[in-house]
């Protein structure tokens, strides 16, 4: 679950011995986004990503996530030709990479990975002058690669977060599925099976459910995400 | 109190025996738009005005008693949000009283008037013969002194905002007494320069997050719901302009969020973004 996203043109699953002389280039700007449509986001990112880009939620295997839509037609809207961003608000996945987390292994014993897209590393014995050590001789994670693990780790935990919050929406029967299409500038799209709050089931949902949603912080988010529908007009206007 | 429902300043009761040779004209592109900074809202368009226009609510005296009343913020100091060099407007959204200008409402002693911005009102007198061929006119009475179905037209509008203004009203009302309501100033950096709004009223998600069951289950019912959280979400549009009015690269080493220079409770920094500094007062 939570495949890495088109940025990674090379990913490997993380590994001590495997990659012990390997060191990353972390990349100066965001031109590494400029084909990528999509991103999954943690729980905390939902709010103020709703600003700027369109957040619904995917499904991947069966299981249910929030996502930004950053383009279309292998465009991404919201880089500019420098490579920046035109708006003050990222993907934490994005300012992570080369770096990235997925979740693998059976249902009930999944767990959560560190991935690597190869193709910004370089080995020892190449030129490889501005790279940073991801491992030391012993194997042992690097302080640069402590850092970015800790932010990794908080990443997972916002992505079970996440989870969590989608699949009880789609428990309840809140959200609902359908296909759109997306008119702008760059050309015409369609997105299919991506969920959105549906809005009149909310409305008859049963006072318990509606006070867990209050409760829980979710009822904000859920209208948050279903106004971020707007940002499709962004598409234009950015 | 007098309260001049209208995307205008400068207005004029439209009275039939004063105007009836007059003619009405209509703007040629939104331009209009910099008259005022705020205009009334009714309750049907809180959601597709608040997607991209910041909302607040702000007290009026009306019929002996103090009320909060909601307005969209359209333009900084004479500058529009969403206006084009040429004229035209970037978006499609616009509130009702907007769209209907050169024509509002006053609203006196539980009356209301239809009035017109002053210098849109010209005496018909061969006048149309003069003007060029780009200006659009329309006469409000016939000769008879009957309103003509342009004017007509117009009333039936104005009808139907009423309502929806006196449903905004009671929205407000019941905001208030819920405590989803809390007074605000606001501060906004736009593109435009800096902007401050005093005593104003903002959706106050604390308040609604504990709110009794029966009272929020009532809220979802009626509808509520939504339209609060996209009036409270609509404060974020002041950090809309500044990437729509000009187009700014962040560096990837600059994603920090500016400082709020206020304490706000963790929800608030949560929802408010980095728009404005709200200061509790």
């Amino acid at each position: 679950m939570f495949a890495p996203y088109y940025a990674f043109k090379k990913p490997e699953i993380l590994d001590e011995e495997r990659h012990r002389r390997v060191k990353v280039k972390l990349p100066s700007n965001f031109a590494f986004l400029k084909n990528v449509e999509t991103v999954p986001i943690g729980f905390s990112e939902i709010l103020p990503l709703t600003m700027y880009y369109p957040v619904m939620i995917g499904s991947f295997r069966e299981r249910f996530f929030p996502f930004v839509i950053m383009g279309i037609k292998n465009q991404n809207v919201y880089v500019n030709e420098e490579g920046g961003m035109k708006v003050p608000a990222v993907p934490k996945a994005c300012e992570l990479y080369p770096f990235f987390v997925i979740k693998e292994g059976e249902e009930g014993e999944e767990s959560w990975s560190v991935i690597l897209d190869m193709s910004t590393a370089c080995r020892d014995d190449e030129e490889c002058e501005d790279g940073k050590e991801i491992f030391d001789d012993f194997g042992e994670p690097t302080e640069f690669f402590r850092e970015i693990k800790g932010k990794l780790t908080q990443l997972a935990l916002d992505f079970e977060k996440a989870i969590e919050f989608c699949e009880y929406l789609k428990d309840k029967k809140i959200i609902a599925s359908i296909n759109l299409e997306v008119s702008c500038k760059y050309g015409t799209s369609r997105l299919k099976n991506v969920y959105i709050a549906d809005v009149e089931k909310l409305k008859n949902i049963k006072p318990e459910v509606l006070y867990y949603l209050n409760t829980q912080g979710y009822l904000s988010v859920l209208y948050a995400m279903y106004f971020s529908a707007r940002n499709f007009k962004l598409f234009d206007l950015i | 109190m007098r309260v001049l429902l209208a995307s205008f300043k400068k207005n004029i009761r439209l009275e039939e025996n004063k105007h009836q040779t007059c003619l009405i004209k209509l703007p040629e592109d939104f331009s209009f738009l910099s008259k005022t900074d705020m205009v009334p809202l009714g309750f049907s368009e809180l959601i597709p005005v608040s997607l991209f226009y910041p909302i607040i609510f702000r007290t009026l005296y009306l019929d002996g008693e103090t009320e909060l009343v909601p307005f969209a913020i359209i333009s900084v100091r004479g500058t529009p949000f969403y206006l084009n060099p040429d004229g035209r407007l970037k978006i499609e959204a616009l509130p009702f009283l907007s769209k209907i200008y050169p024509f509002g409402l006053l609203y006196e002693k539980g009356e209301f008037f239809v009035v017109v911005e002053e210098k849109s009102l010209v005496k018909e007198n061969g006048f149309l013969e003069h003007s060029s061929s780009n200006e659009k006119y329309e006469l409000l009475f016939e000769k008879n002194g009957e309103e003509t179905a342009f004017i007509q037209k117009i009333k039936t509008h104005l009808t139907a905002f009423v309502k929806d203004w006196f449903l905004a009203r009671e929205f407000g009302k019941e905001l208030f007494k819920a405590k989803c309501l809390k007074p605000v100033n606001i501060t906004a950096e736009t593109p435009f320069g800096k902007v401050k709004y005093k005593n104003v009223f903002l959706g106050d998600i604390e308040g609604l997050q504990s709110m009794q069951p029966e009272k929020l289950y009532y809220f979802n019912v009626k509808g509520y719901l939504p339209v609060l959280y996209a009036v409270f979400l609509s404060i974020r549009n002041f950090d809309l302009l500044k990437i729509i009015a000009k187009e700014i690269r962040f560096e990837r080493s600059k994603q920090e969020s500016p400082v709020l220079s206020q304490p706000l409770t963790q929800n608030e920094k949560f929802f408010l973004s980095n728009a404005f500094n709200p200061e509790i007062s």
